[in-house]
């Protein structure tokens, strides 16, 4: 199946294809995602002749060339991990639960340096709101779940790759899939990638020299993520420069204060700088 | 120590599935208010910088990891890989370490 370009993986920003937003007009409930009247603009329709698993198989396969992006930053939390003194069992507990990269990483470096647990849950929840986004934006377009398992099960495979794989996948004019499935399928690499390169990262930190820390790979990490988020931006890059700016400024102004409030004072102020910023630039779209 | 590592995995936990789980476990689907969603296009960037800077940026600065830093723009800039960015940071690290 041609599934034209795979989308880049980025850990932290919601991928739109084809300029699509969550702000789209919202299917009446209970309308029925066979019915064409309530398909999003160019988004393909379910395919009921298709089974379960060969769109399981479909999504897995699209999904897969993303572990090659994922590989890399699954070891390198696996070894921060066990450089931060976690334990394999504390390592693998939070890869399983929390199952989000960036947010992983985060928790990993903030615990090294004994950050307080409100700011360290509060700055890891601050990364993870964009499954909110996501979340929102998926539901457009899959039938509502059938129980709470299935929510569950649904809502843990959310992440950047697998949103950004099945949107890509949802708005090919070839797709022939049934959507759930295949989001499904597409979810899986992910998942596998992530816990057994994680383990595999923390095995491997046993044998890495103590001349050789991996430590410092965990904000190279966010500086490139940074770079690619700005450098990637769909709309004026200036304002998210401008955030960046102000929140990575007064972070270093504000790092004395108690209870590592300086942190949280500058995630809020720079959020407050990229949106107030927005509104002296005219919007354009990055071409 | 160790128990508020559990209660901080906890809480992370519980609270990032909560997100996945507002919107795509339900039947109706709100859509986001506008300003709630240009804010949250903001956060990433934020909660980034403000991570990443005082890592390389402080009174005693570790020139190794400035230089790192500096090698990690530039490839990033230069090849668009984040991969080949962290891996030309930490080589640079390394041999200044």
């Amino acid at each position: 199946m041609d599934q034209g370009p795979a989308p880049q993986s980025n850990l932290l920003m919601p991928q739109e294809p084809h300029g699509q937003s969550n702000q789209e007009a919202v299917p009446a409930a209970g309308s029925s995602r066979q019915d064409p009247a309530s398909l999003l603009p160019g988004e393909q329709p379910d395919r009921r002749d298709i089974d379960n698993i060969a769109s399981l198989k479909a999504g897995f396969l699209a999904g897969s060339p993303l572990l090659i992006g994922i590989i890399p930053f699954a070891l390198i939390y696996g070894a921060a991990a066990r450089e931060t003194g976690l334990t394999l069992i504390q390592t693998v507990s939070m890869s399983l639960s929390v199952f989000a990269g960036s947010a992983q990483l985060i928790f990993v470096n903030l615990w090294a340096q004994q950050v307080t647990v409100p700011v360290l849950v509060l700055t890891c929840l601050a990364v993870n709101l964009r499954l909110l986004i996501y979340g929102a934006s998926m539901s457009l377009r899959l039938e509502p779940p059938k129980g709470p398992a299935e929510a569950l099960v649904r809502s843990y495979l959310l992440t950047d790759e697998s949103f950004a794989v099945s949107m890509s996948g949802f708005y090919n004019p070839g797709f022939g899939y049934r959507r759930l499935a295949y989001y499904l399928g597409s979810g899986l690499p992910t998942w596998l990638g992530w816990q057994s390169f994680g383990l595999a990262g923390y095995l491997a930190g046993a044998v890495l020299p103590e001349s050789r820390p991996i430590g410092v790979a965990v904000p190279l990490i966010f500086l490139a993520l940074l770079i690619s988020i700005i450098r990637t931006s769909s709309t004026d890059r200036r304002p998210r420069l401008i955030s960046a700016a102000a929140a990575g400024l007064l972070a270093v102004l504000l790092k004395g204060l108690p209870l590592n409030l300086g942190l949280m004072a500058a995630i809020i102020v720079g959020i407050l700088a990229g949106l107030f910023s927005e509104s002296f630039f005219r919007p354009r779209r990055i071409q | 120590m160790s128990h508020s590592y559990w209660t901080a995995l906890l809480l992370v936990a519980l609270g990032s599935q909560l997100f996945r789980l507002t919107f795509l476990g339900r039947r109706l689907t709100p859509a986001l208010p506008g300003p709630v969603r240009r804010a949250l296009d903001h956060v990433p960037t934020a909660v980034l910088a403000a991570l990443l800077v005082p890592e390389f940026i402080s009174a005693n600065p570790d020139w190794a990891a400035v230089a790192a830093a500096v090698a990690a723009i530039v490839a990033a800039l230069v090849t668009r890989k984040d991969f080949l960015a962290i891996v030309a940071g930490l080589i640079v690290y390394w041999l200044l370490i």
